[in-house]
Protein backbone atom coordinates (compact mmCIF):
# COMPACT_ATOMS: atom_id res chain seq x y z
CA UNK A 1 0.00 0.00 0.00
CA UNK A 2 1.60 3.21 -1.13
CA UNK A 3 1.13 6.50 0.59
CA UNK A 4 -0.40 7.40 -2.58
CA UNK A 5 -3.09 4.57 -2.31
CA UNK A 6 -3.65 5.02 1.53
CA UNK A 7 -4.38 8.52 0.83
CA UNK A 8 -7.45 7.68 -2.00
CA UNK A 9 -8.27 5.49 0.67
CA UNK A 10 -8.74 8.21 3.00
CA UNK A 11 -10.18 10.05 0.77
CA UNK A 12 -13.28 7.86 -0.21
CA UNK A 13 -13.72 7.30 3.07
CA UNK A 14 -14.08 10.50 4.03
CA UNK A 15 -16.48 10.84 1.08
CA UNK A 16 -18.50 7.69 2.77
CA UNK A 17 -18.44 9.71 5.92
CA UNK A 18 -19.73 13.06 4.74
CA UNK A 19 -22.41 11.34 2.95
CA UNK A 20 -23.62 9.47 5.42
CA UNK A 21 -23.76 12.96 7.97
CA UNK A 22 -26.43 13.67 5.33
CA UNK A 23 -29.03 10.87 4.52
CA UNK A 24 -28.57 8.87 8.16
CA UNK A 25 -29.73 11.77 10.37
CA UNK A 26 -31.70 14.72 8.32
CA UNK A 27 -34.65 14.82 5.66
CA UNK A 28 -37.94 13.84 5.69
CA UNK A 29 -38.96 11.60 8.61
CA UNK A 30 -42.00 9.40 8.84
CA UNK A 31 -43.27 7.73 12.03
CA UNK A 32 -44.04 4.82 11.64
CA UNK A 33 -41.31 4.12 9.29
CA UNK A 34 -39.52 0.55 9.08
CA UNK A 35 -35.86 1.77 9.33
CA UNK A 36 -32.23 0.64 9.05
CA UNK A 37 -30.47 -2.38 10.14
CA UNK A 38 -26.88 -3.77 10.91
CA UNK A 39 -24.08 -2.70 12.84
CA UNK A 40 -21.55 0.32 12.00
CA UNK A 41 -18.55 -1.26 11.49
CA UNK A 42 -19.24 -3.03 8.93
CA UNK A 43 -20.59 0.09 6.65
CA UNK A 44 -17.13 1.80 6.66
CA UNK A 45 -15.08 -2.08 6.77
CA UNK A 46 -17.46 -3.15 3.38
CA UNK A 47 -16.50 0.35 1.67
CA UNK A 48 -12.85 -0.10 2.05
CA UNK A 49 -13.01 -3.54 1.57
CA UNK A 50 -14.59 -3.04 -2.25
CA UNK A 51 -11.72 -0.17 -2.37
CA UNK A 52 -8.65 -2.38 -1.27
CA UNK A 53 -10.17 -6.22 -2.25
CA UNK A 54 -8.18 -7.57 0.66
CA UNK A 55 -9.27 -8.23 4.00
CA UNK A 56 -5.50 -8.55 5.20
CA UNK A 57 -5.02 -4.83 3.79
CA UNK A 58 -7.78 -3.50 5.15
CA UNK A 59 -7.29 -4.61 8.77
CA UNK A 60 -3.58 -3.86 8.53
CA UNK A 61 -4.94 -0.07 7.39
CA UNK A 62 -7.26 0.42 10.15
CA UNK A 63 -4.86 -1.36 12.79
CA UNK A 64 -5.21 0.52 15.52
CA UNK A 65 -9.01 1.12 15.21
CA UNK A 66 -9.98 -2.17 15.05
CA UNK A 67 -7.80 -2.88 17.96
CA UNK A 68 -10.41 -1.59 20.45
CA UNK A 69 -13.39 -3.70 19.10
CA UNK A 70 -14.20 -7.15 20.03
CA UNK A 71 -12.59 -10.16 19.13
CA UNK A 72 -16.21 -11.74 18.34
CA UNK A 73 -17.18 -8.42 16.13
CA UNK A 74 -14.25 -8.77 14.05
CA UNK A 75 -14.25 -12.26 13.30
CA UNK A 76 -18.45 -12.17 12.03
CA UNK A 77 -17.40 -9.25 9.74
CA UNK A 78 -14.64 -11.51 8.53
CA UNK A 79 -16.88 -14.16 7.52
CA UNK A 80 -19.79 -11.87 6.28
CA UNK A 81 -19.48 -10.36 2.34
CA UNK B 1 -45.95 -4.15 -0.46
CA UNK B 2 -43.39 -1.80 1.11
CA UNK B 3 -41.90 0.93 -0.76
CA UNK B 4 -38.54 2.49 -0.37
CA UNK B 5 -39.15 6.34 -0.17
CA UNK B 6 -36.61 8.69 -1.86
CA UNK B 7 -37.75 11.94 -1.86
CA UNK B 8 -40.69 14.10 -2.64
CA UNK B 9 -40.15 16.85 -5.49
CA UNK B 10 -42.85 18.79 -8.04
CA UNK B 11 -43.62 17.30 -10.75
CA UNK B 12 -40.71 16.18 -13.25
CA UNK B 13 -40.11 14.44 -16.14
CA UNK B 14 -39.61 10.88 -14.66
CA UNK B 15 -38.28 9.22 -18.23
CA UNK B 16 -35.14 10.22 -17.08
CA UNK B 17 -35.21 8.01 -14.20
CA UNK B 18 -35.96 4.79 -16.34
CA UNK B 19 -32.66 4.32 -16.30
CA UNK B 20 -30.98 4.66 -12.91
CA UNK B 21 -30.95 1.40 -10.32
CA UNK B 22 -31.66 2.26 -6.82
CA UNK B 23 -31.97 0.46 -3.57
CA UNK B 24 -31.91 -3.67 -3.80
CA UNK B 25 -31.43 -3.00 -7.50
CA UNK B 26 -35.01 -1.98 -8.13
CA UNK B 27 -36.18 0.56 -10.37
CA UNK B 28 -37.71 3.81 -9.06
CA UNK B 29 -40.98 5.00 -10.09
CA UNK B 30 -43.13 7.57 -9.46
CA UNK B 31 -46.24 8.29 -7.31
CA UNK B 32 -48.25 11.24 -8.18
CA UNK B 33 -50.12 13.77 -5.83
CA UNK B 34 -50.96 16.96 -7.25
CA UNK B 35 -48.52 19.41 -7.56
CA UNK B 36 -46.43 16.85 -5.48
CA UNK B 37 -44.82 13.28 -6.46
CA UNK B 38 -43.30 10.87 -4.30
CA UNK B 39 -40.37 8.73 -6.01
CA UNK B 40 -40.24 5.39 -4.26
CA UNK B 41 -38.94 1.55 -5.75
CA UNK B 42 -39.75 -1.87 -3.99
CA UNK B 43 -38.45 -3.66 -1.92
CA UNK B 44 -38.98 -6.88 0.48
CA UNK B 45 -40.05 -5.85 4.07
CA UNK B 46 -36.78 -6.22 6.22
CA UNK B 47 -34.85 -2.98 7.31
CA UNK B 48 -32.65 -1.64 5.18
CA UNK B 49 -29.12 -2.22 5.78
CA UNK B 50 -26.20 0.90 6.10
CA UNK B 51 -24.47 -0.79 3.11
CA UNK B 52 -21.99 1.30 1.20
CA UNK B 53 -23.98 0.57 -1.70
CA UNK B 54 -27.56 0.60 -0.30
CA UNK B 55 -26.31 4.54 0.84
CA UNK B 56 -25.00 5.30 -2.68
CA UNK B 57 -28.05 3.63 -4.14
CA UNK B 58 -30.18 6.30 -2.09
CA UNK B 59 -28.23 8.82 -3.37
CA UNK B 60 -28.21 8.07 -6.99
CA UNK B 61 -31.86 7.95 -7.33
CA UNK B 62 -32.06 11.19 -5.48
CA UNK B 63 -29.09 13.13 -7.72
CA UNK B 64 -30.90 12.12 -11.02
CA UNK B 65 -34.02 14.11 -9.41
CA UNK B 66 -31.59 16.66 -8.36
CA UNK B 67 -30.92 17.27 -11.94
CA UNK B 68 -33.87 18.20 -12.52
CA UNK B 69 -35.76 19.46 -9.94
CA UNK B 70 -34.72 20.59 -6.23
CA UNK B 71 -36.46 17.46 -3.87
CA UNK B 72 -37.19 17.16 -0.50
CA UNK B 73 -35.05 14.04 0.06
CA UNK B 74 -36.44 11.52 2.55
CA UNK B 75 -34.22 10.15 5.65
CA UNK B 76 -31.77 7.06 4.53
CA UNK B 77 -33.64 3.93 5.15
CA UNK B 78 -37.46 4.97 4.89
CA UNK B 79 -39.74 2.23 4.26
CA UNK B 80 -43.60 2.23 4.13
CA UNK B 81 -46.39 0.94 2.56
CA UNK B 82 -48.53 3.09 -0.06
CA UNK B 83 -51.37 3.89 1.59
CA UNK B 84 -48.82 5.48 4.66
CA UNK B 85 -47.09 7.80 1.85
CA UNK B 86 -50.66 8.89 0.66
CA UNK B 87 -51.37 10.07 4.67
CA UNK B 88 -48.38 11.55 4.82
CA UNK B 89 -48.49 13.38 1.99
CA UNK B 90 -51.95 14.63 2.46
CA UNK B 91 -51.72 15.41 5.83
CA UNK B 92 -48.62 17.91 5.45
CA UNK B 93 -49.69 18.80 1.93
CA UNK B 94 -49.21 22.63 3.29
CA UNK B 95 -45.89 22.53 4.85
CA UNK B 96 -44.23 19.87 2.16
CA UNK B 97 -45.47 22.57 -0.92
CA UNK B 98 -44.54 25.75 1.24
CA UNK B 99 -41.02 23.48 1.71
CA UNK B 100 -40.53 22.74 -1.48
CA UNK B 101 -41.01 26.48 -2.79
CA UNK B 102 -38.10 27.53 0.03
CA UNK B 103 -35.96 25.36 -2.09
CA UNK B 104 -36.58 26.03 -5.33
CA UNK B 105 -34.15 26.62 -7.40
CA UNK B 106 -31.47 25.75 -4.78
CA UNK B 107 -28.77 23.64 -3.03
CA UNK B 108 -27.41 22.85 0.04
CA UNK B 109 -23.94 23.18 0.78
CA UNK B 110 -21.90 22.21 3.68
CA UNK B 111 -19.42 23.90 5.90
CA UNK B 112 -17.59 22.26 8.71
CA UNK B 113 -15.26 23.79 10.80
CA UNK B 114 -13.14 22.00 13.23
CA UNK B 115 -11.36 24.44 16.04
CA UNK B 116 -8.25 22.88 17.08
CA UNK B 117 -7.31 25.85 19.82
CA UNK B 118 -10.84 25.61 20.44
CA UNK B 119 -10.49 21.84 22.40
CA UNK B 120 -11.01 22.90 25.99
CA UNK B 121 -7.90 25.25 25.31
CA UNK B 122 -6.51 25.60 28.66
CA UNK B 123 -8.91 24.24 30.92
CA UNK B 124 -8.42 20.88 29.87
CA UNK B 125 -5.11 20.63 30.56
CA UNK B 126 -5.74 20.46 34.26
CA UNK B 127 -4.89 23.59 35.13
CA UNK B 128 -6.17 24.80 38.99
CA UNK B 129 -6.55 20.49 39.47
CA UNK B 130 -8.76 20.44 42.59
CA UNK B 131 -6.47 19.39 46.10
CA UNK B 132 -6.99 15.48 46.53
CA UNK B 133 -10.03 14.35 48.61
CA UNK B 134 -8.81 14.50 52.31
CA UNK B 135 -6.73 17.62 52.39
CA UNK B 136 -9.68 19.02 53.61
CA UNK B 137 -11.97 18.79 50.97
CA UNK B 138 -14.35 15.75 50.96
CA UNK B 139 -15.40 13.51 48.09
CA UNK B 140 -18.52 15.32 47.82
CA UNK B 141 -17.52 18.43 47.38
CA UNK B 142 -14.81 17.55 44.81
CA UNK B 143 -17.51 15.72 42.95
CA UNK B 144 -19.37 18.99 42.75
CA UNK B 145 -16.04 20.89 42.07
CA UNK B 146 -15.15 18.58 38.95
CA UNK B 147 -19.03 18.96 37.87
CA UNK B 148 -18.29 22.92 38.15
CA UNK B 149 -15.29 23.07 36.13
CA UNK B 150 -16.83 20.72 33.67
CA UNK B 151 -19.82 22.92 33.11
CA UNK B 152 -17.32 25.99 32.93
CA UNK B 153 -15.25 24.11 30.27
CA UNK B 154 -18.27 23.13 28.73
CA UNK B 155 -19.80 26.59 28.31
CA UNK B 156 -16.89 28.09 26.86
CA UNK B 157 -16.26 25.93 24.33
CA UNK B 158 -19.89 26.12 23.40
CA UNK B 159 -19.46 29.96 23.50
CA UNK B 160 -16.31 29.74 21.17
CA UNK B 161 -18.32 27.55 18.59
CA UNK B 162 -21.34 30.50 18.50
CA UNK B 163 -18.68 33.10 17.96
CA UNK B 164 -17.54 31.08 14.95
CA UNK B 165 -21.08 30.27 13.69
CA UNK B 166 -22.07 34.08 13.90
CA UNK B 167 -18.58 35.11 12.33
CA UNK B 168 -19.39 33.01 9.38
CA UNK B 169 -22.51 33.77 8.85
CA UNK B 170 -21.56 37.77 8.52
CA UNK B 171 -19.55 36.78 6.03
CA UNK B 172 -22.14 34.86 3.75
CA UNK B 173 -25.31 37.27 4.12
CA UNK B 174 -26.68 38.22 0.79
CA UNK B 175 -25.38 34.94 -0.61
CA UNK B 176 -27.43 32.42 1.33
CA UNK B 177 -31.06 31.99 1.29
CA UNK B 178 -31.17 29.93 4.96
CA UNK B 179 -28.82 27.92 7.29
CA UNK B 180 -29.16 25.39 9.65
CA UNK B 181 -26.15 25.47 12.58
CA UNK B 182 -25.26 22.71 14.88
CA UNK B 183 -22.91 23.72 17.48
CA UNK B 184 -21.23 20.87 18.83
CA UNK B 185 -19.49 21.87 22.53
CA UNK B 186 -17.01 18.86 22.50
CA UNK B 187 -13.54 19.15 21.40
CA UNK B 188 -12.96 18.67 17.95
CA UNK B 189 -15.82 19.83 14.81
CA UNK B 190 -17.08 22.86 16.80
CA UNK B 191 -19.58 23.96 13.78
CA UNK B 192 -21.83 22.17 11.66
CA UNK B 193 -23.40 24.48 8.72
CA UNK B 194 -25.82 23.50 6.08
CA UNK B 195 -26.36 26.67 4.01
CA UNK B 196 -29.60 26.77 1.44
CA UNK B 197 -27.89 28.63 -1.74
CA UNK B 198 -29.39 29.55 -4.91
CA UNK B 199 -27.65 27.93 -8.07
CA UNK B 200 -27.34 30.80 -9.53
CA UNK B 201 -25.75 32.32 -6.69
CA UNK B 202 -23.34 29.42 -6.19
CA UNK B 203 -19.99 31.20 -7.49
CA UNK B 204 -20.47 33.96 -5.70
CA UNK B 205 -20.90 31.96 -2.66
CA UNK B 206 -17.89 29.79 -3.10
CA UNK B 207 -15.83 33.49 -3.59
CA UNK B 208 -17.23 34.24 -0.21
CA UNK B 209 -16.31 31.29 1.63
CA UNK B 210 -12.50 31.51 0.18
CA UNK B 211 -12.07 34.60 1.77
CA UNK B 212 -13.52 33.75 4.86
CA UNK B 213 -11.36 31.06 4.58
CA UNK B 214 -8.37 33.02 4.06
CA UNK B 215 -9.69 35.57 7.18
CA UNK B 216 -8.78 32.88 9.75
CA UNK B 217 -6.51 30.13 9.06
CA UNK B 218 -6.19 28.67 12.74
CA UNK B 219 -9.78 27.51 11.84
CA UNK B 220 -9.99 24.12 9.30
CA UNK B 221 -12.71 23.64 7.01
CA UNK B 222 -14.38 20.88 5.45
CA UNK B 223 -16.68 22.29 2.44
CA UNK B 224 -18.95 19.80 0.32
CA UNK B 225 -21.70 20.07 -1.84
CA UNK B 226 -23.90 20.66 -3.86
CA UNK B 227 -26.38 18.34 -1.46
CA UNK B 228 -30.33 17.91 -1.85
CA UNK B 229 -31.51 20.25 0.93
CA UNK B 230 -31.33 17.34 3.78
CA UNK B 231 -31.06 19.60 6.52
CA UNK B 232 -34.09 22.22 5.43
CA UNK B 233 -36.97 18.71 5.34
CA UNK B 234 -38.13 19.59 9.15
CA UNK B 235 -41.65 20.00 8.60
CA UNK B 236 -42.41 21.78 12.03
CA UNK B 237 -40.73 25.04 11.89
CA UNK C 1 -53.25 13.17 -12.71
CA UNK C 2 -51.80 13.29 -16.10
CA UNK C 3 -48.96 11.90 -18.02
CA UNK C 4 -45.34 13.09 -17.93
CA UNK C 5 -44.66 16.48 -19.46
CA UNK C 6 -42.61 18.89 -18.88
CA UNK C 7 -44.13 21.57 -16.97
CA UNK C 8 -43.03 25.23 -17.17
CA UNK C 9 -42.23 25.31 -13.73
CA UNK C 10 -38.93 23.47 -14.46
CA UNK C 11 -35.74 24.73 -12.68
CA UNK C 12 -33.35 24.47 -16.13
CA UNK C 13 -33.53 24.92 -19.01
CA UNK C 14 -35.09 21.97 -20.86
CA UNK C 15 -33.70 18.80 -21.11
CA UNK C 16 -32.46 17.50 -17.69
CA UNK C 17 -28.90 18.37 -16.65
CA UNK C 18 -26.29 15.80 -16.04
CA UNK C 19 -27.12 14.62 -12.06
CA UNK C 20 -24.14 16.72 -9.93
CA UNK C 21 -21.97 14.46 -7.23
CA UNK C 22 -21.32 16.33 -4.45
CA UNK C 23 -17.88 17.66 -4.09
CA UNK C 24 -15.64 17.90 -0.96
CA UNK C 25 -12.83 19.40 -0.24
CA UNK C 26 -10.70 20.07 2.75
CA UNK C 27 -6.93 20.74 3.30
CA UNK C 28 -7.03 18.72 6.69
CA UNK C 29 -8.25 15.17 5.89
CA UNK C 30 -7.16 12.98 8.54
CA UNK C 31 -8.79 15.62 11.31
CA UNK C 32 -12.40 15.57 9.97
CA UNK C 33 -11.86 11.70 9.21
CA UNK C 34 -11.12 11.21 13.04
CA UNK C 35 -14.22 13.81 13.37
CA UNK C 36 -16.86 12.16 10.83
CA UNK C 37 -16.65 9.07 11.95
CA UNK C 38 -19.03 9.83 14.89
CA UNK C 39 -21.45 9.44 12.33
CA UNK C 40 -21.91 6.28 12.44
CA UNK C 41 -21.84 6.05 16.62
CA UNK C 42 -25.75 7.53 15.78
CA UNK C 43 -26.28 4.12 14.14
CA UNK C 44 -27.37 2.30 17.43
CA UNK C 45 -29.27 4.89 18.49
CA UNK C 46 -31.76 4.05 15.28
CA UNK C 47 -31.77 0.57 15.52
CA UNK C 48 -32.30 0.42 19.38
CA UNK C 49 -35.47 2.63 18.72
CA UNK C 50 -36.49 -0.28 15.94
CA UNK C 51 -35.37 -3.07 18.03
CA UNK C 52 -35.93 -2.71 21.12
CA UNK C 53 -38.71 -4.51 23.57
CA UNK C 54 -42.05 -2.78 25.25
CA UNK C 55 -39.96 -3.14 28.57
CA UNK C 56 -36.62 -1.78 27.55
CA UNK C 57 -38.58 1.46 25.62
CA UNK C 58 -40.06 1.78 28.94
CA UNK C 59 -37.38 2.21 30.82
CA UNK C 60 -35.24 4.37 28.92
CA UNK C 61 -38.26 6.76 29.17
CA UNK C 62 -37.98 6.90 32.62
CA UNK C 63 -34.13 6.34 33.49
CA UNK C 64 -33.90 9.83 30.35
CA UNK C 65 -36.63 11.92 32.44
CA UNK C 66 -34.67 10.57 36.11
CA UNK C 67 -31.18 11.77 34.22
CA UNK C 68 -32.50 15.32 33.18
CA UNK C 69 -33.90 15.83 36.46
CA UNK C 70 -30.44 14.93 38.09
CA UNK C 71 -28.70 16.94 35.43
CA UNK C 72 -30.67 20.13 36.60
CA UNK C 73 -29.89 19.15 40.50
CA UNK C 74 -26.37 18.97 39.54
CA UNK C 75 -26.55 22.69 38.27
CA UNK C 76 -28.75 24.12 40.81
CA UNK C 77 -25.97 22.33 43.27
CA UNK C 78 -23.37 24.17 41.98
CA UNK C 79 -24.82 27.60 41.62
CA UNK C 80 -25.76 27.11 45.36
CA UNK C 81 -21.85 26.32 46.29
CA UNK C 82 -21.08 28.82 44.12
CA UNK C 83 -23.27 31.53 45.89
CA UNK C 84 -21.13 30.68 48.89
CA UNK C 85 -24.46 30.33 51.27
CA UNK C 86 -23.59 26.96 52.78
CA UNK C 87 -21.49 25.58 55.11
CA UNK C 88 -18.68 23.03 54.11
CA UNK C 89 -20.58 20.19 55.37
CA UNK C 90 -23.82 21.11 53.34
CA UNK C 91 -21.75 21.25 50.32
CA UNK C 92 -19.82 17.55 51.30
CA UNK C 93 -23.59 16.40 51.89
CA UNK C 94 -24.88 17.59 48.59
CA UNK C 95 -21.99 16.65 46.41
CA UNK C 96 -21.97 12.88 48.23
CA UNK C 97 -25.82 13.09 47.47
CA UNK C 98 -25.76 13.70 43.95
CA UNK C 99 -22.53 11.25 43.79
CA UNK C 100 -24.50 8.62 44.51
CA UNK C 101 -27.39 9.33 42.38
CA UNK C 102 -25.17 8.95 39.69
CA UNK C 103 -23.61 6.13 39.84
CA UNK C 104 -27.34 5.22 40.69
CA UNK C 105 -28.63 6.05 37.03
CA UNK C 106 -25.41 4.23 36.12
CA UNK C 107 -26.37 0.85 37.83
CA UNK C 108 -30.10 1.36 36.22
CA UNK C 109 -28.65 2.16 32.22
CA UNK C 110 -26.26 -1.18 32.99
CA UNK C 111 -29.05 -2.85 34.20
CA UNK C 112 -31.56 -2.36 31.39
CA UNK C 113 -28.87 -2.60 28.73
CA UNK C 114 -28.91 1.39 27.66
CA UNK C 115 -25.96 3.12 26.79
CA UNK C 116 -25.24 6.95 27.25
CA UNK C 117 -26.44 8.21 24.26
CA UNK C 118 -29.52 5.57 24.85
CA UNK C 119 -31.30 8.27 26.98
CA UNK C 120 -32.45 11.05 24.79
CA UNK C 121 -36.18 11.80 24.03
CA UNK C 122 -36.99 14.29 20.57
CA UNK C 123 -39.29 16.77 21.44
CA UNK C 124 -39.49 17.56 18.24
CA UNK C 125 -39.57 21.27 17.66
CA UNK C 126 -38.69 21.88 21.26
CA UNK C 127 -35.69 19.81 20.02
CA UNK C 128 -34.12 16.82 22.43
CA UNK C 129 -34.18 16.70 26.01
CA UNK C 130 -30.88 16.45 26.90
Amino acid sequence: MTSEELEILGESELSLLETLDHVLNLGLVVAGEITISVANIELIFVGLNLLVGSTETVYKILGKRLDNLDQSERSTDISSD
Amino acid sequence: MNLYAYCLCQEMDWSTLETVTGVAGARPFVMPYDGIVAVVSKVDGSPIAVTRENVLSHERVISHVFAQTTPLPFRFGALLRPAEIDLYVASNRQALLAMLARVRGAVEMSVKIIHEAGSGGDAAHGRGEPAQAGEGIGRGAMFLAVKQRELAEGKMIEGRAREIANWLAEHLVGVVNDSFVRVRPTAGLAVKVAHLVERRGLDEYREQLKRAREERPELLFLTSGPWPPYSFCDLTT
Amino acid sequence: MGEAVLTVNMEHSRGSQLPVEAEIETAHSKEFLEELRHVTEVLPERINIDAESVEQGLAKLVLTVIEFIRRLLEKQAISRVESGNLTPEQVEALGLALMKLEAKLQELKTQFGLAEEDLNLNLGPLGRLI
